[in-house]
């Protein structure tokens, strides 16, 4: 019986191997669509040799472990690029923003044609006006008018940048929660791995942890190495510890100045101001470089526009003959001025249109106030070129970073196509290979057939028959 | 055992094996064989190791075509959506 034991091996080892193909074919074309599933091949082995009857035979063949189809440089590769893409969009979208508050837009950026703009160009204008009929009370209204519009323009600029400032605030918190748990989720991986397959690809576990990292890499910057556990170690991209072997190190958070900032590795530590890549990376760059930059830069236009004003009011004489006092309440140093300038009166008789010695009918200070438009009296400038190189200078960052991103977007679908094309599972090649193995049976089963009517003629004719 | 019997025992065994990598090109060589025995008119003596081979065979033609039809199954149902991760 040992010779039917071996021939009864031989055929449980072939239904076997020949099921694990399948099995892998229907596994690919099940996880067709979950994402970060690598296709898996199955690898052939031959089986040791074995003796039936007198005749040495082949041992048939087994599948072994079904191998995917990951290159571990692509995937490191795909995962930087993420991180770097996700930076680049999530500026672009802080950037929009901030155009979106100035009326900017990629088709026009025409400093005239802003809200501010136009408030700055409207108020210096009311006070060219005022020169003709200093004593009018209308066009003495319509300049303090168009000083509250433009008082309502620095307010409202300021503050709807502060409130992109703070949305950014609020994303680098809830990021960080998101960051935390999938750190948890590769660590686990990790355990597991290392438990199953330290040596080789450990599939599926591999899969979820790459997926993990993928979705990782759209928060934070990241460094990884692997162990010889096939374990991966995780570092922020200025060396902060987050993953070492099954031991995950959360990130928390700390409010600095009205700021969240992030505390991580060990020992831990604020890691904020160099942390790079990912929304993180991008959000805390646009909150803590980009806008405070311009948010000064909105401020000092506040500052020095109505300090002037301020400062030639006061040396004329208003509508009632009495010196001028401040048009504008100003905070005492720029910093902050675009969000606290209000308006110091609503009298139109404050504008001291007069210069003393002139009677409270003159004009020559009036001339001096309207005179203010072409004063370089703002960095050097005049408000209105100051304000056009600042939005430029807006405008000019978001092109950047909507060409940026979309170098880096490209950049990233051609390194997914790469990664996809390996272990991406293609329903043609499944197709292919689920045809290939219908015919293989069909040959199978004409063999069998064949000699199954052989068979049955010898059943029917005795114990002996003879081909036919 | 005779020369034919042999041959088909030695033919069952290869075509489990083959059947098991889906080995297309030597299942046809095998059933060019298997024709061509036919056709020579050889006897053959039915022997229950023979009769065992035959069997295996016919249940690894079971199951595989059983896993093929459920794999054609699941082929047809994600067919429709192509590339699509």
């Amino acid at each position: 019986m040992g010779t039917l034991n071996s021939v009864l091996a031989l055929a449980q080892q072939a239904l076997m191997a020949n099921q694990a193909a399948l099995n892998i074919t229907s596994n690919n074309v099940a996880n067709q669509n979950t994402p970060g599933y690598t296709r898996e091949v199955a690898t052939w082995q031959e089986n040791d040799s074995v003796t039936i009857g007198s005749v040495t035979v082949g041992g048939g063949a087994s599948v072994g472990a079904a191998a995917s189809q990951r290159d571990r440089i692509l995937e490191k590769r795909v995962q930087q690029q993420t991180q770097t893409q996700a930076q680049s969009q999530t500026l672009e979208d802080a950037l929009n923003q901030v155009q979106s508050i100035f009326g900017l837009s990629s088709s026009s950026s025409s400093a005239s044609s802003t809200a501010l703009g136009s408030a700055l160009s409207s108020f210096y204008n009311a006070l060219s006006s005022l020169t003709a009929n200093p004593a009018d009370t209308a066009t003495r209204q319509k300049v303090l008018t168009a000083a509250s519009n433009l008082v309502g323009a620095f307010n409202s600029a300021s503050n709807q940048m502060a409130g992109v400032a703070e949305d950014l605030n609020q994303q680098v918190g809830t990021y960080v929660g998101t960051v935390n748990g999938l750190l948890s989720t590769i660590a686990t991986l990790n355990q597991k791995i290392s438990s199953t397959s330290p040596n080789s690809d450990a599939g599926v576990l591999e899969d979820q942890r790459q997926q993990a990292i993928a979705q990782l890499s759209q928060y934070i910057g990241l460094d990884q190495i692997t162990n010889e556990d096939n374990q991966i170690t995780l570092t922020t991209t200025n060396g902060a510890l987050l993953v070492s072997g099954d031991q995950s190190y959360a990130i928390s958070t700390t409010q600095v100045s009205g700021k969240t900032h992030l505390v991580a590795g060990v020992p831990a530590t604020d890691v904020t101001s160099g942390l790079t890549g990912g929304a993180l990376g991008g959000a805390i760059e646009a909150r803590d470089q980009l806008l405070p930059q311009y948010q000064s830069a909105l401020d000092e236009l506040a500052y020095d526009a109505a300090t002037k004003v301020n400062q030639v009011n006061a040396q004329g004489l208003d509508g009632n003959g009495a010196a001028g006092q401040a048009i504008f309440d100003l905070p005492a140093s720029a910093n902050g001025a675009a969000s606290q300038i209000a308006m110091a009166t609503t009298d139109p008789q404050a504008i001291a249109a007069a210069a003393v010695g002139e009677g409270s009918q003159g004009s020559s200070n009036a001339l001096l106030l309207a005179g203010l438009a072409n004063g370089t009296d703002v960095a050097g400038q005049t408000p209105s070129d100051f304000l056009t190189a600042l939005l430029g200078q807006i405008g000019s960052a978001a092109s950047a970073a909507s060409s940026d991103n979309t170098a880096q977007q490209a950049t990233l679908s051609q390194l997914t196509s790469q990664r996809n094309a390996l272990s991406g599972v293609s329903l043609d090649e499944e197709a292919a290979n689920l045809t290939k193995y219908q015919r293989a049976y069909e040959a199978a089963a004409k063999i069998f057939s064949i000699t199954d009517e052989l068979m049955a003629s010898a059943l029917n004719l005795g114990v002996t028959t003879a081909f036919s | 055992m005779t020369q034919a019997e042999q041959t088909v025992a030695s033919v069952f065994e290869a075509t489990i094996e083959a059947l098991s990598r889906f080995d297309l090109e030597r299942l046809l060589t095998l059933e060019e064989k298997m024709l061509r025995l036919a056709r020579s008119g050889a006897c053959l003596h039915l022997s229950p190791s023979l009769l065992e081979r035959r069997n295996k065979l016919g249940r690894t033609l079971d199951e595989t075509r059983n896993n093929l039809k459920v794999l054609q199954r699941l082929h047809s149902r994600k067919g429709e959506d192509p590339w699509e991760r």
